[in-house]
């Protein structure tokens, strides 16, 4: 066995150990990304692992991710849907409002507003409900704290 | 504590690479790529909401390997609620670890093996080999990264190596 191999032994009996230092660690590297021949069958394990381990050192390095470019861009694309869909409601609004003037009758606008006024009667009716209903839930909670 | 904040190009310039070496990490720890990927893109989105960094971008790196880390290991955690997935894995690459290897197989073959071996330690020992032999990082930025003392940092690193040459020693015999 020639001496560089004695010597490379040695660095990985302190490689096993957890003891060498990162310069000794990459003569370990360079060494194995070397031999090839005539080495001791008993260095394989250490020359499939030290390639092992170089070859990773490079793997993924086109890996890419911008994911706030594309946080920003997602929320850049709801708020544009959401300014759409605010425009074209509004303008078939609009659009609705001006029919009601221009073509609709008196009358017809009169069933409507009194159609209107009928909900909002119905709503304050409710909520007059709401209220008494409110009143029991008081006098049941002065009941409980009394 | 002084935070000036960076903007977003410079951010993004600071962890072009240090992505790489995130992503490389979680996909040791997680072993699939889709869920290593995942895992760079929210501790990534993290970091940077939380922006007062420039003051700390000297330890930027080993701030987001900590991290990495400790996402990954919730995402491992997690995965035990569907726990034969793992299992199933992992028995595939026992099998294949049965393989012989011989001056015959070509170095493809034999370096899928060590991979195998390798992603067939322990969560902590895989982790621990990998910053130091794959991204080789000092002692001292492993027991930060990891939350580890120095011998418990050496005691691991020694026995997630010996294990590998053990196991690929065990395919020449």
């Amino acid at each position: 066995m020639s001496e560089d191999q004695k010597h490379i032994k040695q660095l990985l009996q302190k490689y096993l150990e957890a003891k060498t230092s990162l310069e000794e660690e990459s003569q370990l590297h360079r060494f194995f990304s070397q031999a090839e021949q005539r080495l001791d069958s008993r260095l394989y394990w250490a020359r499939d692992l030290f390639k092992y381990s170089s070859n990773e050192k490079q793997q993924h390095s086109d890996f890419e991710i911008s994911p706030i470019e594309k946080g920003r861009s997602s929320i850049g694309f709801y708020r544009m849907a959401a300014a759409i869909a605010a425009l074209v409601v509004t303008s078939l609004g609009v659009y609705r409002l001006e029919e009601n003037y221009q073509e609709r009758k008196m009358q017809e606008a009169y069933a409507e507003t009194r159609k209107a006024f009928m909900l909002i009667a119905d709503q304050l009716q409710m909520a007059q409900e709401q209220t008494v209903y409110l009143d029991y839930i008081d006098q049941s909670m002065n009941k409980l704290l009394k | 504590m002084s935070s000036i904040s960076m903007d977003h190009k410079e951010f993004v310039v600071l962890f072009k690479d240090i992505e790489v070496r995130l992503y490389r990490v979680a996909r040791r720890i997680l072993i699939s790529h889709e869920e290593a990927q995942d895992s760079v893109q929210e501790v990534v989105i993290k970091i940077w909401e939380r922006k007062n960094i420039k003051a700390q971008a000297k330890n930027i790196e080993a701030y987001a390997m900590t991290m990495i880390k400790n996402h990954c290991l919730d995402r491992l955690k997690s995965k035990q609620a569907n726990f034969l997935r793992l299992e199933d894995d992992f028995d595939d690459q026992l099998d294949s670890t049965d393989d012989t290897l011989s001056a015959q197989n070509d170095v493809e073959e034999r370096l899928g093996a060590v991979e195998k071996v390798v992603n067939l330690l322990p969560e902590k020992q895989r982790t621990v080999w990998h910053l130091r032999d794959v991204e080789g990082y000092s002692f001292e930025e492993i027991e930060a990264i990891m939350d580890m003392n120095a011998t418990a940092v050496r005691v691991t690193l020694s026995r997630a190596r010996k294990e590998i040459r053990n196991q690929i020693a065990k395919q020449y015999e």
